[in-house]
């Protein structure tokens, strides 16, 4: 019974302070910033061997 | 290469091999030699191509195996199937995405070799378009040295069923001269891709791409291979599939982050695709077995998209315009 216990207060109190760091907790916002844009295809293969793609 | 029949044999009437034939009757007017297991199943996807321009056929495996070059676009395992059609002498495109099939498929080299035939493993997605995204971020750089893949999304069933095994495996890395194993699952890092996918949490999996493209490019000094995951997929990764898999999975995608250097300068080019993964993998399969069979891969053995004997630059665009749309990432 005492080791019911003990195990019910470890879940209970991991599972507050889990509850309070979700609700509390501050996450960076990413610095990074960018898009994705199409590529076209490689119109000539020796083109595209020597030089770099738009 | 043009061998007996002079037609392309395809091995797979599932999704995958629905699209190889799919892209194959609409580029090429090549004869199809068509087998499957599932004979109903062949049949009707030859129905469905019969009142094109092109003669396909549904035929058993010994008369598969007399066309020029054969498509593997079954399920895994493809070596087995790949020792007999070598000994009947057709080169092979392999679509495997398993590392241990791709493995015993890359220990065949000196059999193909000796039969002065080509054997092009991993011919898909993730491995197969990767490779050639490489070689096309490679010419911005002086030296390449890093590149790190992630892949959204599967096929058909036994893709999927691939994708859940790949979670519960040790995945391989390739990290400044040696092979790390981490388990599947593990390593998780928020990956964009191109959209209408987006972002989606990603993970170290069992996959054949480090293989593949440390053999396509020697140089590079670390690889890593991840794929999209959800916490169900985590928790049930090591359980049998719950659930029978989707006939095909939704939109997916694939990205890979190449870094080196240009101009003495560090620098990372992000490319991807965002297209249902049978799509993509049937795409790039036709492809590398039309330029199979026109001659246009002269290496013989075993060898994989992205290696510099192989025309990459011409593939991609041939890939390309097949209806596959390349994206670039560009930001900080």
């Amino acid at each position: 019974m005492n080791f019911i216990r003990r195990v019910l207060m470890v879940l209970g109190i991991a599972g507050i302070a889990g509850a309070l760091l979700r609700v509390r907790g501050k996450s960076e916002p990413s610095s990074q910033r960018g898009g994705w844009r199409p590529l076209n295809p490689p119109t000539d293969p020796l083109t595209n061997q020597t030089s770099s793609q738009n | 290469m043009i061998g007996v029949s002079g037609a392309i044999g395809v091995i797979g009437a599932g999704v995958t091999g629905s699209r190889v034939v799919e892209h194959l009757v609409a580029t090429s007017s090549i004869p199809i030699l068509l087998h499957d297991q599932d004979l109903y199943g062949a049949q009707r996807l030859a129905a469905v191509h019969r009142s094109h321009n092109v003669a396909i056929s549904v035929v058993d495996f010994e008369t598969v195996a007399t066309a020029s070059v054969v498509v593997l676009a079954c399920g895994s395992p493809h070596a087995p199937l790949a020792k007999k059609i070598l000994a009947r002498g057709a080169s092979m495109v392999s679509l495997s995405d398993d590392v241990s099939d791709v493995m015993n498929l890359l220990k065949m080299h000196d059999e193909v070799m000796a039969k002065n035939k080509t054997l092009v493993v991993g011919a898909a997605a993730s491995p197969g378009m990767t490779g050639l995204l490489l070689s096309n971020l490679q010419t911005n750089f002086d030296e390449i040295d890093e590149a790190h893949v992630a892949l959204h999304g599967t096929g058909g069933p036994n893709c999927a069923v691939q994708h859940h095994r790949a979670l519960a495996g040790q995945s391989i890395g390739w990290h400044d001269g040696e092979w790390l194993r981490r388990p599947g699952g593990s390593g998780r890092e928020l990956c964009w891709f191109p959209e209408p996918v987006g972002a989606y949490d990603c993970y170290r999996a069992e996959m054949a791409d480090p293989v593949l493209l440390k053999k396509a490019q020697p140089q590079l000094q670390r690889i890593t291979a991840r794929v999209s995951a959800n916490r169900r997929d985590r928790f049930t990764a090591r359980l049998p599939m719950l659930v029978p898999p989707h006939s095909e999975g939704g939109m997916g995608a694939l990205r890979i982050e190449v870094r080196g250097f240009r101009n003495g300068s560090r620098i990372v080019e992000i490319a991807g695709v965002a297209e249902r993964v049978a799509q993509i993998a049937g795409v790039v399969g036709a492809t590398t077995a039309q330029f199979v069979h026109r001659g246009k891969i002269t290496s013989t053995g075993t060898c994989v998209l992205g290696q510099d004997s192989l025309p990459n630059a011409e593939i991609l665009r041939e890939v390309l315009t097949g209806g596959i749309r390349l994206h670039q990432f560009v930001g900080t």
